[in-house]
C-alpha cells in the first residue's frame, strides 16, 4: 500500500472511530434538566404574542402582516439602565420586535412583555407607531383578582399610555392616572414594564439585528 | 492482501461509492430503528423505576387511560373515595400510599389550562427528582402553593409572592418553586390535598393513589388484594409499560421487516459489484493464478474486497444514523404514545453491534459466490481472453 493511501485509510478509520465513540458514549441515566436558552439562568422566558390578528386590527387598522425581528441590546445596556433610572436592571439582552406592515411598508411595531404583577404574571402587548409614540396597550393575560383587573385592564387606564414617547415620565400620579390602593402594586409593575419597553425600543433603533434562521 | 483488496475497490470509485451508498442508507435506517426501540424501552423503564412506585389505584374505568392521565398531570372524570386510601394503607405489603387530587381548569379566553394538584407529605418520597429552589419550603399552611419550574417562570413567581386562582377566587402564597425536572411536574401548581378538595368542592375524594410496596416481589398479591377495594382498580406500572411496549412493538416489527428487506437488497448490490469485478478482472486473476496465487488466495482476495465494502458501508450507514438520528427522533417523538420525557436515544452500542454483525454477515454471503468463481478460474482459460 502506498504511503498516501495508507495515510488516508488510517485517517478515515480514526475519524470514524472518534465519531462512533462520541455517538455511543454512555448517557447520564439521571434526569436531565432542561437547558435554558439564555445565558442568565434566571432570565424570564420569551413572552409569546397570543392574538396578533386581533391586536393588529385594533392598533393598526388595515395592516396585513408582521415580521419578527430579534434585536441584541447588549451594547445598549448602559444607556438603557441610565435612562431607566437608579436601581433598574435589564432582564434580557434581546428585544423581540414584531414589525407591522401594510402593503409592504412598516407602519409600526408590537412588543410583548411579561411583568410580575402582585398575584401572577401580567402579559402586556405594547403597540408603537413608526414615530416612536405609543399606539396602544393591551393586557393579553393576567391573574389578578377583580379589584385589580378592573383597573389595570380598563380601557381608560390603558388609554392613558397612548401617544406617549420613550421620554415620558411614566409615573403614576404624574402622567399616569392614580389607581386605588389594592391595584397599586400591579399597576406599578405594568407602568415599569411599559417604560422599559419604550426605552429598549427607542435604543433598539441603533442596535444590532440578530438574523432569524 | 488487505491493501490489495482495498486498492482494487478504489480502482472503480464510482461503482464502489454507489455500492456503499446502497448499503449505507438501509443500515442507517436499521440502526435508528433498533436504537429507538431499545431507547424507548430503556427510557420507559428508567422513568417508571424513577417514579419510586410500583402501582396506582385509580377510579373504575379504563385503567391505562386513567393511569396515563394521572402520570401526565391530566384530570380524571371520576374520583376515588378517601376510604380507598385507608384500605390501601392497611395492606401489609404497602409501604407508602400517596393520595392526589388533580383538577384541570380551562381558561378559554386566555387560551390556557391551569393544572392544580393536591398532595400531602407522602408524595415526597415518590418524587426523588423534586428539588426545591433556594428560599423554598414545603407547604406552610392551607393557602400555600408550590409551583413547578415552568409554571413559576410563566407567572414570574418566587417564594413569598402571592398567587391568585381566578376561577376559585383563592389567593395563595408561593412557599416553594421546584427546580426544572423535565417532567410534567414543571407546569403544575401543587397545593395541600385538603385545599384542593375544598377548592374544587370534592371533600373526601381523590383522583389517584400512588403505591410503593415494601417489597416489589409482592406486587402480584398486593395488586389482587387492592383490586377488591370498592370503586377502585389497580394499575401496575409494569402492566402499563407492557401495554405501551406492545403498542410500539407492532409498528417496530413492521418497520424492522422493511429495513431488513432493504439491507438484504443492498447486499445484492455488493454481490453485483463483486461479480462485475470478477468478470472485469478475469485476465488479471488469471495472471495472478499463473504466477503462483493459490485458489484459496484468489478466494480470500475477493472475499476480503466484499468484506471491505460491507464494513465501509456499515460504518457509513452508522455515521449517517449519528448525523440524522436526532432530527428523525424529533420528528418521531411526537407520534410515539406517551413517549418518555427524556427523549429517545439516537444510537446505542447494541444497535451498532447488531448492524455491523448483520452487514458483515451479508458481506460474506454476497461475496461467497464471486469469490468462488474467482477461485475456479483456470489460468490458461483466463489468459486466453482478449
Amino acid at each position: 500500500m502506498t504511503g498516501s493511501l495508507r495515510a488516508i485509510v488510517v485517517l478515515a478509520v480514526g475519524v470514524g472511530a472518534v465519531v462512533i465513540a462520541l455517538g455511543l458514549r454512555p448517557r447520564d441515566e439521571t434526569l436531565q434538566t432542561v437547558q435554558s436558552t439564555t445565558t442568565n439562568p434566571e432570565a424570564p422566558a420569551m413572552c409569546p404574542w397570543r392574538e396578533p390578528q386581533r391586536d393588529m386590527q385594533a392598533f393598526f387598522p388595515g395592516s396585513d402582516g408582521y415580521q419578527t425581528q430579534t434585536v441584541a441590546l447588549s451594547r445598549k445596556r448602559l444607556q438603557i439602565i441610565k435612562r431607566l433610572g437608579p436601581g433598574a436592571a435589564l432582564d434580557s439582552n434581546a428585544l423581540y420586535i414584531n414589525r407591522i406592515t401594510k402593503q409592504g411598508e412598516t407602519i409600526g411595531a408590537v412588543i410583548v412583555k411579561r411583568a410580575a404583577g402582585e398575584f401572577g404574571g401580567i402579559e402586556i402587548v405594547l403597540a408603537v407607531h413608526q414615530d416612536g409614540h405609543i399606539a396602544g396597550v393591551h393586557i393579553q393575560r393576567h391573574r389578578e383578582p377583580p379589584s385589580v383587573a378592573e383597573v389595570i385592564a380598563s380601557a381608560n387606564w390603558l388609554g392613558s399610555f397612548t401617544g406617549k414617547s420613550a421620554d415620558a415620565p411614566f409615573s403614576i400620579g404624574q402622567d399616569i392616572p392614580v389607581v386605588p390602593a389594592p391595584a397599586r402594586t400591579s399597576a406599578s409593575a405594568v407602568v415599569s414594564a411599559i417604560k422599559m419597553l419604550m426605552i429598549e425600543y427607542d435604543e433598539s433603533r441603533e442596535a444590532v439585528v440578530v438574523p432569524h434562521h | 492482501m488487505f491493501s490489495l483488496a482495498l486498492r482494487n475497490l478504489l480502482r472503480r470509485p464510482v461503482r464502489t461509492i454507489l455500492a456503499l451508498a446502497g448499503l449505507a442508507v438501509p443500515v442507517a435506517v436499521l440502526s435508528c430503528l433498533l436504537s429507538f426501540s431499545e431507547g424507548y424501552k430503556s427510557s420507559l423503564h428508567t422513568e417508571i423505576d424513577r417514579m419510586g412506585m410500583q402501582m396506582m389505584l385509580v377510579p373504575l374505568g379504563c385503567p391505562y387511560d386513567a393511569a396515563a392521565r394521572v402520570l401526565k398531570g391530566r384530570s380524571l372524570d371520576v374520583t376515588l373515595p378517601e376510604s380507598a386510601l385507608q384500605a390501601a394503607r392497611k395492606d401489609p405489603a404497602v409501604e407508602i400510599a400517596a393520595p392526589t387530587y388533580t383538577a384541570v381548569l380551562p381558561r378559554p379566553k386566555e387560551g390556557r389550562t391551569d393544572l392544580w394538584v393536591g398532595i400531602d407529605d407522602t408524595t415526597r418520597p415518590l418524587k426523588p427528582w423534586w428539588k426545591l429552589k433556594p428560599g423554598s419550603s414545603w407547604f406552610t399552611g392551607p393557602d400555600s402553593a408550590i409551583l413547578g419550574a415552568e409554571a413559576a417562570a410563566a407567572e414570574l413567581r418566587k417564594p413569598g409572592d402571592k398567587f391568585y386562582s381566578p376561577e376559585t377566587g383563592r389567593t395563595f402564597t408561593v412557599c416553594g418553586v421546584l427546580e426544572r425536572s423535565g417532567t410534567s411536574d414543571d407546569s403544575l401548581f401543587f397545593v395541600p390535598l385538603a385545599t384542593a378538595q375544598t377548592m374544587f368542592k370534592q371533600p373526601g375524594r381523590l383522583t389517584a393513589i400512588s403505591i410503593r410496596l415494601k417489597d416489589p416481589a409482592m406486587l402480584s398479591d398486593a395488586a389482587d388484594r387492592l383490586q377488591q377495594i370498592k370503586g377502585a382498580q389497580t394499575v401496575t406500572l409494569t402492566e402499563m409499560m407492557g401495554t405501551f411496549l406492545n403498542l410500539v412493538g407492532a409498528a417496530r416489527t413492521l418497520v424492522l421487516a422493511i429495513s431488513l428487506v432493504a439491507v438484504a437488497i443492498s447486499a445484492l448490490s455488493v454481490f453485483n459489484t463483486m461479480m462485475g469485478a470478477v468478470i472485469e478482472r478475469t485476465r488479471e486473476l488469471g495472471i495472478m493464478r499463473a504466477i503462483g496465487i493459490s485458489r484459496g488466495g484468489a478466494f480470500g482476495l475477493m472475499l476480503l474486497e466484499s468484506l471491505w465494502l460491507a464494513t465501509a458501508g456499515g460504518l457509513l450507514g452508522f455515521g449517517l444514523a449519528l448525523l440524522g438520528g436526532p432530527f428523525l427522533e424529533r420528528a418521531v417523538h411526537g407520534y410515539v404514545p406517551l413517549a418518555p420525557e427524556a427523549g429517545l436515544p439516537t444510537l446505542t452500542a447494541g444497535a451498532f453491534v447488531t448492524c455491523i454483525t448483520v452487514v458483515l454477515g451479508l458481506g460474506v454471503l454476497a461475496g461467497l459466490y464471486p469469490a468462488w468463481q474467482a477461485s475456479r478460474l483456470r489460468p490458461s482459460d483466463a489468459l486466453r481472453l482478449e
